[in-house]
């Protein structure tokens, strides 16, 4: 049989064996010089050692603000005009319909095109401002009312999707289409990781949540080695399962079967050349690591009462939202360089009120306490924390208008986030939209923008790091997005 | 509105018409001649209209002169030699229409001296828009010294420790050079000023001295180059590249300095803004955006090696950037004599250090006080004392600290104060007093939110919310 193999290599066979099917992923693992510029340090560092500590840019292009990111993804669209995007003139023309010179060409969702009448509505929750910057924010948003002084707004924020799954994964990769890397996995290929012993792409979603559906290949490699992809904490218990050994087996033995894995593998990958090989044996090794590391991190036995009363109490409860910003704070300060959390059921088509407000119920405490904790622990000067969507929703009602109900589609022309930390002003608004809520009129932000100016903090020339795949050099931001300079610090 | 002054500007437009023209018409009628061609009947209409073009760019240059802002002598020689090109020309035209004059050598000579007025109107005029030394600024000594003129000055040496630079040579004068002194030269002195030497910068021009010593109000020269853009009197004049922020602060700096002319950087009191505004305008330090240290020489390899081996995540702060991150949180063994001895290895580089949740002895803590360029410590968590503090007073580099959840209480107030640089200080859960804060947060920026406190505004928050439901 093993004649038979050497003797004729077919197509994939001479592929996967040759440098030319390896490709720079292997090349760079087994320690041929990479396609990073670095010279200065990385060379001083053995060859594997090397692109997993400082990843393939072997340091950053320019001095980082922030050293890690911690991404609350809220997943459905929550609507900006509920929560942070504050317009009076709609509640005056509440139920008249949406002028069409404000509409001008933006192509609705089939859910809402065919109804008779656009009638706007206004937000049922009541706005303040807040802080010494002013900051409108709902009523419904209490705690992150408190911390708008620590926030930058981007009320100008929009996309080129109008649906669920491409706006999110054109937000996680740059690309409405599936297949590219997330932006986790692109700055773990660029910068490596500062902890050697975690994971440096760490995702987590809430349990119970339910709402638009969420796949892994959004914290997915896609055509980058796949040691680069998001480790996905499960929602529970055990975040990690099977860190214990088996009944019988100690950690000396384990170690020893490990090792002859690898040895194992290392055949493998002498005679195949494979470069997912070597993912598989880091992979093992990380997998060794964090048996001792997961249950130091995700123990919370540590904290004090203040903590759990500062998240709230469904901070004890694990995977819960308030329980997972629990975690990727305890993540930060073991220098994870990049969190991501997902929250779902944002996306209120009918019975808006009553569901935003269960919502922000659930993610509203947890959220400023995040903040506020990292503060506190000096952290919030080199994390960044981002919150938000995929995209807005419509200053008109989807289905009928009522005193006390209403629904919003999707709307993908102004959305809001905000970031807080790592480099960004706190206490501003950048942006603007007009006073329908529906188009910007000052600083628009797309979403490649965001993307550039999330790399720039993190250290990174946007346009610098790419992947040759296929033929192109592909990179996060695609073809255009520019660092959104008015928002650094 | 002067319309003399106005057309007086194509002059430097025009006069290449008659130097095209007129090169032209002597070189086809040498030609012709030595050749014994039969003469083309265009050569006459070429004849005409270089005398032509060189009557117009006479009349344009005369009125530029006007203008003045040139040398007399320099436009006297000019003007003498445009008026030959002009007279030659028409005598030409003349003398090569008419057939009966045959002789080769005489029409020979003449397309000559045709040519050699030209070139030297030509000549005499660049010398004055460009200045004298123009053409022979690059020439080998050689030439040089065959034409007369000096050889090179001894380049001065590149500057590569700020403080080794020369106040006025390596310093001001590189700026004025850059941006000046192409109008303000002993030969095109621009409103009679000329910035090429200290004593000539002292006396200044027609508006009176371009630098008055200590009083930068009275320095015309600041003056000019910090008026609004579109002021007439902005300087450098007619959209010439502006100085930039860098060297107008470093020229700011050496007028209120009394404008030293002489004397090392390093015997004057620069403040570290200062040194960062000097430093970029000599090249010294590349990123604008406020990397406060001047770059260094790229660390060991066996140090970085080391220094990995001991536990320390080790990053290089940026390409271009030679500093190092330094990182021992997430280590798990106590630092060992043998790693502390390889963080001093790497002393000068270190400028972002972690030992949070770390618990270093005394001796470890005092000698991190060494550490020449440290601008960010974390010993959140860390065994850190009171006793430690006063050792580490003395990063005067230090611009973030975190002391988070220590046990350092208001004894470390007046260290604290010594870090003249420090922006941040993170003092939250640890035993100082709120008077201590309330004292340290008006020098600084002071983290310390009262958990309890924290907490309970939270439960606050949740109880409205529920009231209302």
């Amino acid at each position: 049989m093993t004649d038979l193999f050497e003797k004729t290599l077919n197509r994939r066979q001479f592929l996967s064996r040759t440098t030319l099917g390896a490709g720079i992923g292997a090349a760079s693992l087994s320690g041929i010089p990479n396609i990073s510029m670095a010279k200065d340090l990385s060379q001083a560092l053995t060859p594997n050692m090397n692109v997993e500590l400082n990843g393939h840019m072997g340091q950053p292009h320019l001095p980082a603000k922030a050293k890690r990111v911690i991404y609350l993804f809220q997943s459905g669209g929550p609507s900006q005009l509920e929560t942070f995007d504050y317009k009076p003139l709609l509640n005056k023309m509440h139920g008249q319909e949406l002028p069409a010179e404000v509409r001008g060409e933006q192509v609705l969702t089939g859910m809402s095109a065919q109804q008779s009448s656009l009638p706007l509505a206004g937000s049922i929750y009541g706005f303040n401002q807040h802080g010494d910057s002013g900051a409108w924010v709902s009523e419904i948003l209490p705690h992150t009312a408190e911390i708008v002084d620590d926030l930058c707004f981007v009320k100008s924020m929009y996309t080129d999707q109008i649906n669920h799954d491409p706006a999110i994964t054109f937000l996680q990769t740059g690309f409405p289409i599936a297949g590219r890397p997330s932006i986790g996995a692109w700055l773990n290929y660029g910068l490596g990781t500062d902890n050697h012993n975690l994971p440096p792409f760490i995702v987590m979603v809430s349990t119970n949540a339910g709402g638009q559906p969420l796949y892994s290949r959004l914290w997915g490699n896609g055509f980058l080695p796949s040691i680069h992809q998001g480790v996905q904490f499960r929602g529970g218990k055990d975040p990690v399962l099977y860190l214990n050994n088996p009944p019988g087996v100690d950690m000396k033995m384990r170690s020893k079967m490990m090792r002859h894995l690898k040895s194992l593998h290392d055949e493998q990958y002498a005679k195949w050349h494979d470069a997912e090989i070597q993912s598989r044996i880091a992979q093992y090794e990380m997998a060794e690591r964090m048996q001792a590391s997961v249950p130091d991190v995700t123990d919370f036995s540590d904290e004090p009462e203040w903590v759990f009363e500062l998240y709230g109490p469904d901070s004890r409860k694990p995977g819960t939202y308030a329980a997972n910003c629990l975690l990727a704070r305890r993540l930060a300060e073991r220098n994870v360089k990049f969190t991501q959390l997902y929250h779902q059921g944002w996306d209120q088509h009918d019975n808006l009120p009553g569901g935003i407000k269960a919502q922000c119920k659930n993610t509203d405490q947890a959220s400023a306490a995040l903040v506020t904790d990292l503060k506190q622990r000096g952290l919030l000067d080199d994390t960044l924390v981002i919150w938000g969507g995929e995209f807005g929703r419509t200053n008109y009602s989807q289905g009928k208008l009522t005193a006390t109900n209403y629904g919003r589609d999707h709307h993908p022309g102004c959305f809001t986030m905000w970031m807080a930390g790592g480099g960004v002003k706190a206490g501003i608004t950048h942006g603007e939209t007009d006073e329908f809520g529906y188009n910007i009129v000052k600083d628009p932000v797309h979403v490649h923008d965001f993307q550039a100016t999330l790399m720039h903090l993190m250290g990174v020339d946007h346009e610098r790091l790419t992947y040759k795949y296929q033929g192109r050099r592909f990179r996060l931001t695609d073809v255009h997005g520019k660092v959104i300079k008015q928002i650094l610090a | 509105m002067d319309l003399i002054q106005f057309f007086g500007r194509f002059h430097v437009l025009v006069l290449h018409l008659p130097i095209g023209i007129l090169l032209m018409a002597a070189v086809l009628e040498a030609h012709r001649v030595l050749y014994t061609k039969p003469r083309p009947a265009t050569l006459n209409t070429i004849w005409l209209w270089g005398f032509m073009s060189a009557v117009g760019a006479a009349t344009l240059g005369y009125m530029l002169s006007l203008s003045g802002g040139y040398d007399e002598k320099a436009i006297f020689i000019h003007k003498l030699w445009g008026f030959s090109v002009v007279a030659c020309s028409l005598f030409c035209w003349w003398f090569f229409n008419k057939p009966q004059f045959k002789s080769k050598r005489l029409a020979t000579s003449l397309c000559s001296l045709q040519l050699v007025v030209l070139f030297s109107t030509g000549h005499y005029g660049a010398n004055m828009t460009h200045g004298s030394t123009f053409l022979f600024e690059h020439a080998p000594n050689s030439l040089r010294t065959l034409i007369g003129m000096p050889p090179h000055a001894k380049e001065r040496p590149k500057i590569t420790q700020l403080s080794q630079a020369d106040v006025y040579l390596d310093v001001i004068q590189p700026i004025l050079n850059k941006r000046c002194t192409t109008c303000h030269n002993p030969e095109k002195s621009k409103g009679k000023l000329d910035l090429t030497s200290i004593n000539a910068i002292f006396t200044g021009g027609k508006s009176g001295p371009a630098i008055v010593a200590g009083d930068l109000e009275k320095s015309e020269l600041f003056k000019r180059i910090t008026l609004d853009p579109h002021n007439k009197k902005y300087m450098p004049a007619g959209g010439k590249q502006p100085l930039n922020e860098y060297q107008i602060s470093t020229l700011q700096w050496w007028i209120q300095a009394n404008a030293p002319t002489q004397g090392q950087l390093s015997t004057f009191n620069l403040t570290p803004d200062e040194k960062k505004n000097v430093a970029i305008t000599l090249g010294l330090q590349a990123s604008a955006n406020a990397w406060p240290l001047l770059n260094i020489q790229p660390i060991d390899n066996n140090i970085v090696q080391d220094l990995m081996q001991h536990g320390f995540v080790v990053k290089q702060i940026a390409e271009k950037n030679n500093y190092i991150d330094l990182d021992y949180s997430t280590a798990s063994a106590p630092l060992s004599a043998a790693g502390l001895q390889s963080l001093m290895q790497a002393k000068a580089h270190i400028v972002w250090l972690n030992f949070a949740g770390h618990a270093l002895s005394s001796a470890q803590y005092k000698a991190l006080s060494t550490l020449p360029n440290l601008l960010k410590l974390r010993l959140d968590q860390s065994s850190v004392t009171d006793e430690d503090i006063t050792h580490l007073s003395k990063l005067n580099t230090l611009r973030y600290l975190n002391l988070y959840k220590t046990g350092v209480s208001d004894a470390i107030t007046p260290d604290i104060l010594k870090l003249s640089q420090l922006t941040q200080i993170f003092l939250g859960e640890t035993n100082l007093s709120q008077a201590a804060i309330n004292q340290l947060n008006e020098h600084l920026t002071v983290i310390a939110l009262q958990p309890e406190k924290m907490a309970t505004t939270a439960n606050n928050l949740n109880k409205n919310i529920n009231d209302e439901d």
